[in-house]
């Protein structure tokens, strides 16, 4: 294992960290508005955000990509294999956040709608003041589950040649032909990268409120 | 003060309140009473407009609640002068005691920071939990809870406070504390509507008692009236039950 590779694999992390990164606050505002979609009370717009979910829940990421990358150019639009990745990354992180933050909604009991609402809070003052702060709380370990899961699922944009974490452990092993250790090495990396994430639920919890 | 004039409520095919009618006076403490599934909650919660009803009005004081859509504006003026105390107190468990009272006053009745403080912390004395003021809802007791949600109730000035078995939630030894509070409200002259299986309750503070069952007003009446000279079959019934 030489010196350029080890360096070359640490550089792919901060490539893994970027794509997820930007995947993940993209994703947040798109799941933002569609958990806004899904709560109204007009049918057809439920409807779609049903629909959008249920489509990148039910299919594999890896055919998401896949779709985006090689079948997006026959419609004419060609995307660049980052952004590939990153759309294809961001579209998932939207239909499951929004489903993280539309369950930590409807959780807060109906009875603080009515308290709020009869000493007469507008509906978004109630929104703000009573039921996110109350919500926020409820999403944050399920959000930081998503979160390290999003930094693993990065590794299929190896598969459309995105050199992140992943591809760049199989491209030292091709180098190096030391199978093992490398990829003892880049599990390593993720591990790094998502531990300190999982650990810091609990501290956040405690900050919310 | 506060006038229910021939209201109707469905729920879908089900006939909630049936041409419900009633007047408020100024400093009344009407009690409704009735077994569970008559309407009582019900007409609480269309009195703040909680819940729309069908048909007839409410009016309070100058202000009309009609059934269908109406303009937020509207509704917090009725909300402001009604308040509502509800059976599972719902303070904010966000928020510590004192924000949990100063809350409303400061976003519906724009009051300054240091104004809306000093006036929760007299309510909160009024109730008797001055020194709870920095506590979450979540160490206090459910006796204690409620108070703090009467207190909170009270700062935003109601002409008119409505209690929705208020006692109910709670332990037995935790039932006198409540009703000492709003035992005192009703002797400071405060209109309220109460309902309540408190029947010690109905006897020494109502001025007036609601019997309610299957949606309708079955009679009504002062207490005299109604608790201790009933004319209704079903009213002496239900009193023989629960006295």
């Amino acid at each position: 294992m030489t010196y350029d590779s080890i360096l070359f694999i640490l550089k792919a992390g901060l490539m893994t960290i970027e794509v997820s990164a930007l995947a993940f606050v993209a994703g947040l505002f798109l799941a933002t508005f569609t958990a806004y979609l899904s709560m109204t009370k007009i049918k057809v717009l439920n409807l779609i955000a049903w629909v959008y979910i249920q489509l990148m829940r039910g299919t594999p990421l890896l055919m998401q990509m896949f779709f985006i990358f090689f079948s997006l150019p026959i419609l004419g639009i060609r995307l660049s294999i980052f952004a590939s990745a990153l759309v294809a990354l961001t579209a998932n992180t939207g239909a499951f956040m929004a489903e993280i933050i539309r369950a930590s909604i409807q959780s807060i009991k109906k009875g603080q709608w009515d308290a709020a609402e009869s000493l007469g809070l507008s509906r978004m003052q109630i929104i703000i003041k009573v039921i996110l702060p109350q919500a926020i709380r409820i999403a944050i370990p399920p959000t930081i589950g998503y979160i390290t899961s999003l930094i693993k699922n990065s590794s299929v944009a190896s598969t459309i040649g995105l050199v992140e974490a992943t591809r760049a452990g199989r491209l030292a092993i091709e180098r190096t032909g030391q199978g093992l250790l490398t990829l003892f090495l880049v599990g390593v990396l993720y591990f790094i990268i998502c531990f300190p994430i999982s650990k810091l639920s609990k501290s956040i919890e405690k900050k919310v409120y | 003060m506060l006038e229910v004039k021939n209201v109707d409520k469905y729920y879908n095919t089900f006939h909630a309140l049936k041409d419900i009618s009633f007047n408020v006076p100024k400093g009344s403490v009407t009690v409704i009473i009735g077994p569970s599934g008559a309407g009582k909650s019900t007409i609480l919660r269309c009195i703040n407009r909680l819940e729309v009803f069908n048909s007839g009005f409410i009016k309070i004081g100058n202000k009309k609640i009609i059934p269908g859509k109406m303009r937020y504006n509207d509704l917090k003026e009725i909300r402001t002068r009604v308040g509502y105390v509800a059976q599972s107190y719902n303070l904010f468990p966000h928020l510590i005691v004192i924000e949990n009272i100063i809350l409303a006053p400061k976003l519906v009745l724009h009051q300054k920071v240091k104004a809306a403080r000093d006036n929760a912390m007299q309510f909160l004395e009024k109730v008797g939990l001055a020194d709870k003021a920095d506590s979450k809802p979540e160490n206090l007791s459910g006796g204690e809870q409620q108070r703090v949600a009467i207190a909170r109730t009270l700062a935003m000035n109601p002409e008119i406070v409505l209690f929705d078995e208020v006692t109910s939630a709670l332990d037995p030894e935790l039932i006198s504390e409540v009703l000492n509070v709003m035992t005192s409200l009703a002797q400071e002259g405060m209109t309220m509507i109460v309902v309540t299986h408190e029947m010690g309750f109905a006897r020494s503070v109502a001025t007036d008692v609601i019997f309610m069952e299957q949606g309708s007003i079955v009679e009504k009446g002062s207490v005299a009236d109604v608790l201790v000279n009933p004319k209704e079959a079903r009213t002496i019934q239900f009193l023989s039950k629960v006295l």
